[in-house]
């Protein structure tokens, strides 16, 4: 256990996200990198804005010493940038570790009207587009997550507002971690609900939105396979069974650029609870 | 073969649906998700307990009807070797 006591308050930061709070210890990191944690993770230092969590879990200490410690105050842009990114992996795994077998948690991304809550949920293997559309809607709709979806039994979602992870403009293979706040992302001003889910998948090839209902159990096979630590709820296909007729049914979305689902995320998001 | 006792492996969860079910199976660290046919659900509900590759032909006969082609034996041996691969179901050898 790491001795807490010997810590700085700036090198112990508490993080509150997807219904859990997790301790980051930073002990070790250059100061310059504790102060961009710090800065990239903003919207999760404090608890969320809305009805507050009943019982936030305690996702216990994560040590980023492996992380950052090795980081030298004049290591190379791509190292630092490298070691928050890990950090960032980290992180999401004691969130996720915490609320297994408690929350439905599924590998998406989710924006919310900021006024209503109504949320779109947006499920995607890694790499394949939750980040750009957050980012490509999330100024007029409210940033949730681009990583993990937490659903509680009665349909809320639970925000993790991580730092968005994006290329360099000037390319390489080099990713740097972005505060939603950089980016312009909106915050919810309601405790966000899911109204809609659907799975995305880009295709640069289509021409406009394709939208293709799904039956239970092509959604179920589909969705299993971007569910964290399914096997641990309490009936979990009926969990997910559940959710999908509560929200009018799951969706295969296939586009080509995220500006292409504007036009379904607001319809979505559109409704009232 | 016809002795041999067929029995259902735990299920996380399974879910009816129009033609079938989809079942969740705990798989080492993670799980799978699958789908199964309406007479691959009655076979998991007949092996809760355990039940002989003779009886499970006996009530899927009774249920489905006969074959077309080949012997229910055989029928049911391949659908049971199917489940078997796919860990829904552990077949003891009869004598």
């Amino acid at each position: 256990m790491p001795d807490e006591f010997s810590a700085s308050p700036d090198q112990l930061v508490e993080l509150h996200a997807l219904g859990a709070r997790v301790r980051v210890d930073l002990r070790g990191a250059a100061p310059v990198l504790v102060r961009e944690f710090q800065r990239v993770w903003r919207r999760c230092l404090a608890p969320s804005s809305g009805s507050p969590v009943p019982r936030e879990l305690d996702a216990g200490t994560v040590s980023l010493a492996g992380e950052l410690a090795h980081v030298v105050p004049d290591a190379s842009r791509d190292v630092a940038a490298g070691a928050l990114t890990r950090s960032t992996q980290r992180i999401t795994g004691a969130l996720i570790a915490a609320q297994a077998g408690r929350l439905l948690m599924l590998h998406a991304g989710a924006l919310c009207h900021p006024d209503t809550g109504a949320s779109v949920v947006y499920v995607a293997p890694g790499g394949t587009g939750k980040t750009t559309l957050s980012r490509a809607l999330g100024h007029e709709l409210a940033y949730l997550t681009d990583e993990t979806v937490g659903i509680t039994e009665d349909r809320r979602i639970l925000p993790y507002p991580k730092p968005l992870t994006l290329r360099r403009p000037s390319g390489g293979r080099a990713k740097v971690e972005h505060a939603p706040d950089d980016l312009g992302l909106l915050e919810p001003r309601a405790d966000p609900w899911v109204a809609g889910v659907m799975l995305i998948r880009r295709d640069p090839s289509m021409v406009g939105v394709s939208v293709e209902p799904l039956s239970v159990a092509d959604a179920l096979l589909l969705l299993a396979a971007e569910a964290s630590s399914l096997a641990r709820l309490e009936r979990p296909l009926h969990r997910l069974a559940d959710l999908g007729h509560a929200t009018g049914g799951f969706r295969l979305v296939r586009y080509a650029e995220a500006a292409d689902l504007a036009e379904l995320v607001r319809d979505t998001v559109g409704g009232r609870r | 073969m016809t002795d041999d006792v067929v029995r259902a492996t735990p299920l996380v969860d399974l879910l009816e649906v129009d033609d079938g079910a989809v079942v969740l199976i705990e798989d080492g660290d993670g799980a799978r998700v699958l789908k199964v046919s309406a007479v691959a659900r009655t076979i998991l509900s007949l092996t809760q307990g355990g039940a002989t590759l003779r009886s499970i032909g006996v009530e899927l006969s009774a249920r489905f009807g006969t074959p077309g082609e080949e012997t229910v034996e055989a029928a049911v041996s391949a659908l049971v070797e199917e489940l078997a691969r796919q860990g829904l179901v552990e077949v003891q050898r009869g004598g």
